[in-house]
């Protein structure tokens, strides 16, 4: 077992997309046995928040994971932040769905009719 | 058809369902498509069109001079960039550097290209932000955009291949992107679900805008933030509009808009299309306000 200091862009690249990015990186590392990661942003430009989500889960809530993040630039915490906040908001009984009163149209033409005169802007 | 597409951003779904209704009309097993080369091809035209012929119950050949389509790879159903190769693949947008469009781009959702997505997804983003010489605030905002929409494709349809498509208007200050799949659809997505209680598309696209998502966490409520992110940050942040497409369900939003419904059955696509109108200038933009 290692301690190991990892680039993150140089293993991703400088932008951080896709929720299966941060599975292989999360493969790469439990291949190469290491106890304590520390996970470098230095030269990250982007992250999303679908990759941070992801990333939060497999990294930092995984308790079999133990991983220090160094020099996020304050957009990349700031995505971070976000995911935190969401991880342990409870499941509502009753998610308040879009509430707007159903419309089907029956036909095709209708439809054009309805989205020509559609102030859409 | 020859229809003239103008700067109504719903002008090109309008045509679309206008060819669907003529495809259903036709009692022929097969039939061929007339695009004339006066037609104006604009991503919300092009795409929903080319998903909704590839899920076609009946087979729909085209016939066209237009350039344009050629251009953008209209003929192949896009360009598939693995296997083009990735010298070649970049050597082709580069072509495109002096140009306002990014071709029709079939990118693999398969895990394994993991790296040759994100490699392909970055020259896109590259190649749009130098196309419309867009501020960093922007090309990031528009980078978010792209993402989230391409990791619902990877995530949830199922779908072979995503495919993504852009064209700028540099007069008007905008680009259109359109992203979609041969997929699931929302719908399919949720009917995986233990306990589904969406019976339609619909209600599908309903619940995906009210963020509910299919891949939670047993105890949390840790994703379905992308749809609600991104359309926020778009019609909020940067005055744009959004168009999603899924199944036979219709949802639009723009700062006057904000409105869900169901097409007929016959204007029911095997996929899910999502479709920015995205205005590049505004300094004050930042993304990052609005990622919850």
């Amino acid at each position: 077992m290692r301690d190991k200091t990892i680039d993150i862009a140089a293993y991703i690249g400088p932008d951080l997309k896709s929720r299966f990015a941060v599975r292989c990186l999360h493969e790469k590392i439990m291949a190469e046995n290491s106890e304590f990661v520390m996970i470098d942003f230095i030269n990250v430009i982007f992250a999303s928040r679908s990759f941070m989500d992801e990333f939060y889960n497999v990294f930092i809530a995984n308790a079999d994971m133990k991983a220090q993040l160094i020099n996020l630039s304050p957009e990349i915490k700031a995505t971070l932040d976000a995911v935190k906040s969401t991880q342990r908001r409870p499941v509502k009984s009753a998610k308040k769905i879009l509430s707007n009163p159903d419309m089907k149209f029956s036909s095709i033409s209708q439809v054009n009719k309805y989205l020509e005169e559609l102030s859409f802007s | 058809m020859s229809a003239n597409i103008s700067d109504d951003f719903l002008t090109g779904l309008r045509e679309v369902l206008n060819v669907i209704d003529l495809i259903n009309q036709s009692d022929e097993e097969e039939d061929t498509l007339v695009l004339q080369d006066n037609i104006f091809i604009t991503p919300l035209f092009i795409l929903p069109l080319l998903v909704y012929v590839n899920g076609c119950h009946k087979r729909v050949r085209f016939q066209y001079t237009h350039r344009y389509l050629d251009t953008i790879g209209f003929r192949n159903g896009g360009i598939r960039p693995e296997e083009l190769g990735s010298c070649a693949f970049h050597s082709l947008l580069n072509q495109c550097l002096q140009k306002t469009y990014i071709p029709i781009i079939g990118f693999p959702t398969n895990l394994r290209y993991t790296n040759e997505r994100n490699n392909i997804l970055s020259a896109v983003g590259n190649l749009l932000s130098r196309q419309a010489q867009l501020e960093l605030n922007i090309k990031t905002g528009i980078k978010y955009l792209i993402e989230e929409s391409v990791d619902n494709v990877i995530e949830h349809s199922e779908s072979e291949r995503g495919y993504i498509f852009s064209q700028s208007y540099p007069t008007k200050r905008y680009m259109d992107i359109c992203i979609a799949d041969n997929g699931i659809t929302l719908l399919g997505s949720y009917r995986k679900m233990e306990r589904n209680q969406f019976r339609d598309h619909l209600a599908a696209m309903k619940a995906a805008h009210s963020g509910i998502s299919t891949k939670n966490l047993a105890d949390a409520e840790n994703r379905g933030y992308g749809i609600r992110t991104s359309k926020e940050m778009l019609v909020s942040g940067l005055s744009g509009s959004f168009v999603m497409l899924s199944g036979n369900a219709l949802y639009l939003k723009s700062r006057t808009v904000d409105e869900c419904f169901a097409l007929p059955d016959v204007a029911t696509w095997q996929g899910t299309i999502v479709a920015m109108r995205v205005p590049y200038v505004n300094r004050n933009f930042n993304y990052i306000r609005f990622v919850e």
